[in-house]
């Protein structure tokens, strides 16, 4: 893609400010990437009184959002990228019908203009990096020494069971803690959470940063629920982080733009 | 009723006329807004907008796959997947609808950058365009931003656009890059239902549905293709994307049906200006605010 000047035109869905710092912290936006996969998800039922996993339903989100961040990470190795940053994963349920879904990633391909003092800035199986995280956060990272791996997530699909009458019965007008459903919610984000940092261990980061964990009912019913886990793997760049002492300021606006 | 002069109908000459004479200058701007295009160098003339009315009434022939081929008979297993970009893609399927939408897009946008130059601006900021269903097959789309004039330029020259807001502009020129224009991919893609997606639909177990992957990425990717065809129309430079959609529809086609996916990428094109990394701004002052 270049432009009629001989220079590259490149798109990016980077906000100005999140442009100019990801320029400030060395890299230089490519373009505009994404992958998709449209999935059709399946059907699996829990037993009716029983906490358990829906493995075959794990198992089409995971695949499908897998998909969906290759293809994205294919097109920007195309491009000659080092990473990828911004990247947004979204679900959208189409018109087409209720069991088909989106999973879509998109996010900014980008070139640094120097590589870091490791060697390369790509992964170890020699992918661009990716990472979730804004503009702004990306160049507090690198500003501190570190250098984003991956994107890293987990996902638990989970059938919390239904409660028996006599169970129901026994615990009417009292304020008592319901340990079933405690426990499936643990169990679950546990399972989330273990598998986002077995892939973390996978691209031997040293953390992950910016997690966020979900409970993303989907089109399921009340008693299945996704538990996804997402966040940025990070690793340290060099030995000595020396992290800027910030200043204080009072901006006139409220609140963040 | 007086007519309609440059393209502007009346009611919109008489806005210009007006702001030209009034003392107060309108803007959509904030107060950090106003406060960002002062220090980039800029003043205020004044709001402008447009707006164009056009009848979706022809939305082109569906069933778009099949004419290019003889029939849902002969793709078997599964069909192609058809872009209003293809070669002759204007000419089929979802074509004229793409071609209405896209002029009326423009249409609004030169409208309101014919108030902008009626003014004597040199840019407008904060341009925002909509789409409105009306009643029947009538679509509104509109254009609306804050006209600016450059205090440093002595000499008019092309008068430019942005989508970003008035601090994103500041902060883009302060930085060596020049807003330029808006611009815009549009595509439609369409696909037969083929026996292969209702098979891979109907399954217990979870897969992907390989022809509607295609169906979306296809249309996406002629969009951007739309998308950096009309930044080259302006000259080379950066576009930052702020608007990615899809949408998605099914029409009757034969026996069948024909699924549709629309995709649009909006963005602004910025120039760098000068040499590259001349205008850059002073490192980054990291500060922590007492807000939040």
């Amino acid at each position: 893609m270049r432009g009629d000047h001989g220079r590259a035109l490149f798109t990016s869905d980077l906000s100005v400010n999140e442009f100019l710092l990801v320029r400030e912290a060395g890299f230089r936006p490519v373009g505009l990437v994404l992958g998709s996969s449209v999935y059709h998800v399946g059907l699996q039922v829990g037993r009716w009184s029983k906490n358990m996993e829906l493995d075959k339903l794990t198992q089409a989100m995971y695949h499908a959002r897998e998909l969906a961040m290759t293809r994205m990470e294919a097109e920007a190795a195309e491009l000659g990228a080092d990473g990828i940053v911004g990247v947004r994963l979204e679900i959208e349920f189409k018109e087409y019908g209720n069991d088909l879904a989106e999973f879509l990633a998109i996010g900014t391909a980008v070139v640094a203009d120097e590589p870091p003092p490791s060697g390369t800035w790509r992964t170890v199986h020699g992918l661009p990096f990716t990472s979730d995280l804004s503009g702004q956060d990306f160049w507090t990272l690198v500003q501190a020494g570190y250098a984003p791996l991956g994107l890293v997530m987990g996902t638990c699909v989970y059938h919390i069971a239904h409660r028996g009458v006599l169970a129901s019965m026994s615990t009417v007008g009292s304020n008592v803690e319901i340990e079933q459903y405690t426990e499936a919610l643990y169990d679950a984000r546990e399972l989330a959470m273990s598998r986002m940092q077995a892939e973390a261990e996978a691209l031997q980061a040293e953390g992950i940063v910016g997690v966020q964990l979900m409970s993303l009912p989907h089109r399921w019913g009340g008693h299945t629920t996704e538990f996804f886990a997402i966040g940025t793997a990070v690793r340290p760049l060099r030995a000595d982080h020396t992290i800027a002492k910030p200043s204080l300021v009072l901006p006139l606006t409220d609140g963040p733009r | 009723m007086s007519p309609w002069a440059g393209g502007l109908p009346p009611a919109a000459l008489a806005r210009v006329e007006r702001q030209r004479a009034g003392g107060a200058t309108g803007s959509f701007l904030s107060a950090p807004g106003a406060a960002a295009v002062a220090a980039a160098g800029l003043a205020p003339v004044g709001e402008v907008f447009g707006c164009l009315v056009m009848n979706l009434g022809w939305s082109g022939g569906f069933c778009g796959a099949w004419a290019t081929t003889s029939g849902p008979g002969v793709w078997g297993w599964t069909s192609p997947v058809v872009t209003t970009g293809d070669p002759g893609g204007l000419r089929n399927g979802s074509g004229p609808y793409v071609r209405a939408v896209d002029a009326a897009w423009h249409g609004a946008l030169e409208r309101m950058l014919t108030e902008a130059r009626a003014l004597g601006a040199d840019g407008v900021v904060g341009v925002r365009t909509t789409r409105a269903h009306l009643d029947g097959s009538a679509v509104e789309f509109t254009a609306r931003g804050t006209a600016v004039r450059e205090l440093a330029r002595t000499a008019p020259g092309t008068l430019w656009c942005a989508g970003l807001s008035a601090e994103d502009v500041a902060a883009a020129l302060g930085s060596g890059f020049a807003p330029r224009a808006l611009v815009r991919g549009l595509s439609v893609a369409t696909k037969h239902e083929d026996p292969l997606m209702m098979q891979q639909r109907s399954s217990w177990s979870g897969n992907e549905v390989d022809g509607l992957t295609e169906l979306l990425t296809r249309a996406r990717a002629d969009a951007r293709r739309g998308l950096t065809l009309d930044a080259r129309r302006h000259g080379s430079g950066h576009v930052v994307v702020d608007d990615v959609r899809l949408g998605t529809f099914e029409t009757q086609c034969g026996d069948g049906k024909d699924l549709h996916a629309e995709a649009s990428f909006t963005g602004t094109l910025l120039t760098e200006v000068g040499p590259p990394g001349a205008g850059r701004a002073p490192a980054v002052l990291t500060v922590l605010p007492l807000n939040r």
